[in-house]
C-alpha cells in the first residue's frame, strides 16, 4: 500500500511529463491495434480453411445467371451435387446462392440469399450483433440477417421463402449479422488477387440497401427445398490426386458453369504473399512506435528511480527491503499503461463521433479479437518491464546507507 | 540489550582503497540506558551506529538485541528488525519531503508485518507525543527544522521500538531547538525507551547517561 501510494504521489509530481507519456502510451496503443487489425483482420478469412488451402485442391465461383446464357442445366446444381461430376474430391466448402425469394405480406421481396454447407458454417461464424450463428443440426429452420434491414426482419422473428413449389417455407430468425463486415464464403469478384479475398466479400448497408440472408443448405434440404445454386467453393482432394486429374476437374467445373477456377495452391502461395506484404509494411511503423514509447518510458522511470532514491533510503530504514523498493516503479508503469488504457479507449471510442469527411480520412480500424488483445498486452507487458528494468538498475547500483550518508563509507 | 563483541568492519575490502574503520569495538548497551557516542571525524562512530541500525554490515565479530544475534540474517529479517527492534533518527531528518508529518510517521506503521488497528491514530499519538499533533496534515517541506526533527522522532518512536538510534539530530538545528530536541530524548529516555546518539558536541553528549567514545575504530 505504502509503494501504492508513493507511486500515485509520484505520478503527480511529474503530472506533465506522465501526461505526455500517458498519451504517447495511448497513442501506441491505438496504432498497434490499428495496425495489428491491418496485419490480421484479413488472417480470420483465410485462418478457418487454412488447411484446405494447404490441401490439393480446387477454388471455383460461379454465377448463378449462367443458364441465362445457354449453360447447360448443371450450372443449377448445389454444391454436394457436384461431387458425382468431379474425381473423388473429398470435401467441399461452399456457398450457394438461393435462386427463390422471400415472400412478406404474399409479395416476393427482394434480398441477397444465401446457404452455406455445413463444412462452411462449422468452420467460421460471421459478427453476429444480437442472437446466434446458424447451427444446421436443428430441427427448426434457421436463417441470419443482416441488422438493421429495410424489412424490419429482427431476431425471434420468421422469414417466409417461396419453396418454388407453389408454397413457402418458414425460417426462424436466429440472428443478426452485424453491417460494415467481411463475410467468408460469399465471392467476392477479386479474382485477379487470386489469393483468399475471393472467398470473401465486404457487406456495408451503404453499398446496397438489400438485407442479406444467410441459410444452412442442409436445414433446407431436410425441408425439401433444392432451389439453391453453387456459388463458390473449396473443394479438397486427397494427396494422392493427379495434377491431370485436377485439370480435368476444373474443366468440368468450367463447363458446369464455373466462372472461374483455379488450384488451391495458387490461391494459398499468394495468400502467403499478402499477408507477408502486410507485416512488412506495418513492421517499421510498429517499431518506430515502439522505440518512441519505450524511450521516453525508459527516461522518465530512470529519473523518477533516481530522484526517490532517498525516499526508497528512507523506506529501508523504516523497514522495508530495499529491490522492494522497485515495485514503486512497478506500480507507477501500472498507473501509467492502465490510463493509458482506459485513454485508448476513450479516444478510440470518440473517433466514430467525429465529423464523418474526418473519420473518413483515419484508418482506424480496430477489431476486437485476440490477435488485437495480444498484441496490446503485449505493449504494455513490455512498457512495464521496459520501465522497470531502468529503477532496478539504479536502485541496485547504490545502497540505503550510502544514499543516506551522501556516499560516505566512513 | 545491545550487545556487540570483537566487531570489525573494513570497506572496500581487498581493494585497493580498502580501510578498516572498526578495529574490534566491544560494549554492551543496557535497556533504558541513555548513551552518547563521540568522537572525531572518521573515527568510526557513524559506522558503529550504522551497524547496530541495521543498515550496515560487518566482517567479524557479534551483535545481539535482546540476545538473539544480528548476522548472517536473511534481507527479510533485516528488514523486520529495523521495523520493530530500531527507530531511526538522521542529522538532515530523513523525511519524504511531499509527504505530510502523518504520512512520514506512518511509513514504519505501513511496512510492518503486524496487524495494527487504526495505524493512522496511533501515528497521531506518536505526533502528540513529540507536541506537533497539529501538524500532522502539513507537508513536510512546509515544516521547520525542528519541527522536522520532531516528526522524524515521532516517526521513529510509532511503532514502539526497544531502541532509538539518531545520527548527530541536532547538527542541522540552532541552540535553542537542539536543547528542545534533546529534553525530547530525555522524555522518551524516561519512558524507558533505550537511546543511543552520535555526536561531536560535547553539550549533548553530557546531556547523556554514558559516553562511549571512539578513536580511531576503537573505543577508548
Amino acid at each position: 500500500m505504502m509503494l501504492f501510494i508513493t507511486a500515485l504521489k509520484e505520478f503527480k509530481r511529474h503530472i506533465f511529463m506522465n501526461i505526455v507519456t500517458l498519451i504517447e502510451l495511448a497513442v501506441s496503443i491505438i496504432l498497434v491495434g490499428v495496425i495489428t487489425t491491418a496485419v490480421t483482420i484479413k488472417y480470420k478469412y483465410y485462418g478457418p480453411f487454412r488447411d484446405v488451402y494447404d490441401s490439393n485442391g480446387i477454388y471455383c465461383r460461379f454465377i448463378y445467371a449462367a443458364d441465362d446464357f445457354g449453360q447447360p442445366e448443371q450450372t443449377l446444381l448445389y454444391g454436394e451435387q457436384l461431387f458425382p461430376y468431379l474425381s473423388s474430391p473429398e470435401k467441399i466448402v461452399c456457398s450457394n446462392v438461393i435462386k427463390s425469394f422471400p415472400v412478406k405480406d404474399g409479395e416476393f421481396i427482394n434480398a441477397n440469399c444465401y446457404s452455406f454447407n455445413d463444412e462452411l458454417i462449422d468452420r467460421y461464424t460471421p459478427q453476429i450483433g444480437r442472437g446466434r450463428w446458424l447451427k444446421p443440426k436443428k430441427d427448426e429452420l434457421e436463417v441470419v440477417v443482416t441488422e438493421n434491414n429495410k424489412y424490419g426482419w429482427k431476431k425471434g422473428g420468421y422469414v417466409e421463402l417461396d419453396d418454388g413449389k407453389g408454397g413457402t417455407i418458414k425460417a426462424k430468425i436466429v440472428g443478426e449479422l452485424k453491417d460494415k463486415q467481411y463475410i467468408a464464403g460469399i465471392p467476392s469478384d477479386n479474382d485477379g488477387n487470386n489469393d483468399f479475398s475471393m472467398f470473401v466479400s465486404y457487406i456495408d448497408s451503404k453499398d446496397t440497401d438489400l438485407p442479406m440472408l444467410i441459410f444452412s443448405s442442409s436445414q433446407l434440404r431436410r425441408y425439401g427445398f433444392d432451389g439453391d445454386a453453387c456459388k463458390c467453393a473449396l473443394i479438397e482432394y486427397p494427396d494422392s490426386v493427379s495434377g491431370e486429374q485436377l485439370d480435368n476437374d476444373m474443366q468440368t467445373l468450367n463447363l458446369l458453369g464455373s466462372l472461374y477456377t483455379t488450384e488451391l495452391k495458387n490461391v494459398r502461395a499468394r495468400s502467403i504473399d499478402y499477408f507477408m506484404l502486410q507485416l512488412s509494411n506495418y513492421l517499421p511503423l510498429i517499431l518506430v512506435i515502439l522505440i518512441m514509447t519505450f524511450i521516453s518510458s525508459i527516461s522518465i522511470a530512470a529519473l523518477s528511480a533516481r530522484q526517490r532514491l532517498r525516499d526508497y533510503a528512507i523506506y529501508y530504514i523504516c523497514g522495508s527491503r530495499w529491490k522492494s523498493c522497485v515495485l514503486v516503479n512497478l506500480f507507477f508503469s501500472l498507473i501509467i499503461s492502465g490510463l493509458a488504457a482506459i485513454g485508448a479507449a476513450a479516444i478510440y471510442h470518440y473517433i466514430p463521433k467525429l465529423p464523418k469527411s474526418v473519420f473518413a480520412t483515419l484508418p482506424m480500424t480496430i477489431a476486437s479479437d485476440m490477435w488485437v488483445a495480444i498484441s496490446v498486452i503485449l505493449l504494455i507487458a513490455v512498457y512495464i518491464l521496459v520501465s522497470a528494468a531502468m529503477p532496478l538498475i539504479i536502485i541496485g547500483r547504490n545502497t540505503p546507507k550510502e544514499i543516506l550518508t551522501g556516499g560516505n563509507n566512513k | 540489550m545491545i550487545k556487540i563483541n570483537d566487531i570489525v568492519k573494513i570497506y572496500n575490502p581487498k581493494k585497493s582503497n580498502e580501510f578498516e574503520a572498526l578495529h574490534g569495538v566491544t560494549c554492551e548497551i543496557a535497556d533504558g540506558e541513555m548513551v552518547a557516542i563521540i568522537g572525531k571525524s572518521g573515527a568510526g562512530k557513524s559506522t558503529l551506529l550504522h551497524i547496530l541500525a541495521c543498515i550496515d554490515n560487518f566482517q567479524s565479530g557479534e551483535y545481539y538485541i535482546d540476545d538473539t544475534l544480528v548476522k548472517d540474517l536473511s534481507e527479510k529479517k533485516y528488514a523486520q528488525i529495523r521495523n520493530e527492534k530500531i527507530g531511526m533518527v538522521m542529522q538532515d531528518f530523513a523525511l519524504v519531503e511531499d509527504f505530510t508529518a502523518l504520512e512520514n510517521v506512518m511509513i514504519p506503521l505501513n511496512f510492518s508485518k503486524q496487524k495494527i488497528k487504526d495505524k493512522k491514530q496511533k501515528a497521531l499519538e506518536a505526533l502528540k507525543s513529540v507536541g506537533i499533533e497539529e501538524l500532522a496534515k502539513k507537508p513536510c517541506s512546509k515544516l521547520s527544522g525542528g519541527q522536522k526533527q520532531r516528526v522524524a522522532i515521532a516517526r521513529a518512536i510509532v511503532n514502539e521500538p526497544s531502541m532509538v538510534l539518531a545520527d548527530e539530530p541536532t547538527g542541522a538545528l540552532d541552540t535553542k531547538t537542539s536543547a528542545e530536541i534533546m529534553e525530547l530524548f530525555k522524555k522518551l529516555n524516561s519512558q524507558g525507551r533505550t537511546i543511543i546518539i552520535v555526536t561531536h558536541d560535547m553539550n549533548v553528549a553530557e546531556q547523556c547517561g554514558r559516553i562511549i567514545e571512539i578513536g580511531d575504530g576503537r573505543i577508548i
